[in-house]
């Protein structure tokens, strides 16, 4: 309980600071103040007339602390060595199912702090989450700190943090913030939280740049990291340690290719054992088609009486173009098995996606989209699913 | 477009997709050095032909990539600034520093305290002296035409 109380209140004085500072940094960005207008900066700094060699002198020392940057906002120091960014977002939604009440409410309301002094790095994120239940997807209400890190970079090659971060699984649960998502609809993994969006650990990750293979230009991704479970801190479902591993293969900034595995009790499904490994690729055709795909399979330990099936495996194929500049269409193929906790049944389902983005100004996001669910097993209804998304980033 | 560095006698030249790693933020450090990357003003046509062709992305894709960095504690822009003469000395005050700026203009300015970083194909390092640079762009159409053949042109 003690633990629970402090970690609202962590919650809340988090945003309360990020609150205050994003309003901070809008009254430093006032277009009447010299500072905010990043021409200025330069004249801020004792620098070389045109002409004169600008390393001809010592510098005098510049102003501490500017802002070069909005949405978010950054304040840097003059030498870069710190640096803190804080910004966030927030979105709606409409959404209407055959199946339940449609509902209109504001989904999230995400913001973060982001503080950097030389190679150490302290990261902050608090989010309110108002999910509403349908089905396929699990409801959630609640304010959460969603991360709390420290990390320390040694080198491109190696750098370590521990506390809260997002499981580094797969391509969409690192990255899981529905106002970065091409669709309003999560994969089915993420919606029936195959895997825990966060860990509460440690993690050691780098990045290697083996040069040129076969005339491709490649850069290797790697991550290990291991935690455990707590209740109080919304860690709700693992059980003891868990344990993880992601490597990723980048050639020529265009292919992606991954591989990841991870391993959790789950305390929530009869202390469970469950192994859980992914595949997964993105392409960049050209810069205006991408295309994306996840496999994850999960087994499951079985126990006498247990109703759920032993191995799952979900999958999805992602086809974005992006028609205008900033108007795209998404077509996302989905196929799993799908886990109805309530009703103690697996059964198969089939979805589609047609979802289709604009972006009327860089900082806003709306979707339209429309899914269509066909369950091919067990007694799950057929539905369809409409929605309408709007997000702002700040 | 020229890519200028401090003066960095180590660095002899530098591969394109090197170059992109660094103003990625994927890559930090060359040569044993922390490098710092410089842009020129956004919206800028030796930006918009940068991004194309060196970072192989549209704006948009530019733009996305940054604010999952962003949100995900990932690592912070280059910074930007005001003009290729800002760049100019920006880059010569600081150790590790590369920016990147319109060939003309840096012919105009003719800085002193930077070196102009060549770029290296097929294991020759190439100036932009030449038709061979692989940084091209019309100003006209800002249409990017990199050239892949490779000579050196010193």
């Amino acid at each position: 309980m003690a633990c629970r109380l402090i970690s609202d209140w962590l919650v809340r004085m988090a945003l309360i600071a990020a609150l205050l500072a994003g309003a901070a940094a809008r009254a430093a960005a006032d277009p009447d103040d010299p500072l905010a207008d990043p021409r200025s900066d330069a004249a801020a700094e004792d620098v070389a007339e045109p002409g004169e060699d600008p390393t001809a002198g010592p510098p005098a020392a510049p102003p501490p602390f500017w802002v070069f940057g909005r949405s978010p906002a950054v304040f840097q120091h003059a030498d870069d060595s710190i640096a803190t960014r804080v910004g966030g977002w927030i979105d709606a939604s409409y959404r209407d199912n055959d199946l339940r009440r449609s509902s209109l409410s504001v989904d999230h309301l995400n913001v973060y702090l982001d503080s950097r002094h030389r190679a150490f790095q302290l990261f902050v994120e608090a989010e309110y989450e108002n999910e509403t239940k349908y089905t396929g997807y699990d409801e959630e209400r609640d304010v959460e700190l969603e991360q709390a890190y420290a990390r320390y970079t040694r080198s491109d090659l190696l750098s370590v943090r521990m506390g809260r971060f997002n499981t580094p699984f797969g391509y969409w649960i690192p990255i899981h913030w529905s106002i970065l998502m091409d669709t309003i609809e999560e994969p089915l993994f993420v919606g029936r939280n195959w895997l825990p969006e966060q860990q509460l650990g440690a993690e050691a990750a780098g990045r290697w740049f083996p040069g040129e293979l076969a005339g491709v230009q490649t850069e290797l991704d790697w991550s290990l990291y291991a935690g455990g479970g707590s209740e109080e801190l919304h860690q709700d479902r693992v059980r003891g340690p868990t344990f993880g591993g992601d490597l990723r293969l980048r050639l020529d900034e265009r292919w992606l290719l991954g591989a990841s595995a991870y391993r959790q009790r789950n305390r929530e499904l009869e202390d469970r054992t469950e192994h859980t490994t992914a595949l997964y690729g993105e392409a960049r055709l050209h810069e205006r088609l991408t295309l994306r795909t996840e496999y994850l399979h999960q087994h499951r330990e079985k126990r006498s009486g247990s109703w759920w099936k032993e191995d799952v495996d979900a999958v999805y194929g992602n086809v974005r173009w992006d028609f205008l500049r900033r108007a795209y269409l998404n077509y996302r193929y989905s196929r799993g098995d799908d886990d109805d906790e309530d009703a103690h049944d697996t059964s198969e389902v089939e979805i589609h996606t047609v979802t289709l983005g604009v972006q009327p100004h860089a900082s806003v996001r709306i979707k339209l989209e429309w899914s269509g669910h066909d369950f091919e097993t067990g007694d799950s209804e057929d539905f369809d699913f409409w929605g309408l998304s709007v997000g702002y980033l700040f | 477009m020229i890519v200028v560095s401090e003066r960095w006698e180590t660095l002899e030249a530098i591969e394109l997709p090197v170059l992109g790693q660094l103003w990625l933020g994927r890559r930090t450090r060359l040569a044993g050095r922390r490098v710092d990357c410089f842009d020129p003003p956004a919206g800028s046509p030796v930006r918009r032909g940068f991004t194309q062709s060196v970072l192989r992305r549209s704006e948009r894709e530019l733009e996305r990539y940054w604010i999952e960095q962003a949100l995900s504690g990932g690592p912070l822009p280059p910074r930007e600034v005001a003009s290729g003469e800002e760049v100019v000395r920006r880059v010569a005050a600081r150790r590790g520093a590369i920016g990147y700026l319109d060939w003309d203009e840096y012919l105009a300015l003719r800085p002193q305290g930077v070196r102009v970083l060549p770029v290296r194909i097929a294991g020759e390092a190439v100036f932009p002296t030449g038709a061979a640079y692989p940084v091209r762009w019309s100003e006209r159409k800002s249409e990017i035409a990199p050239k892949t053949r490779s000579s050196s042109l010193r």
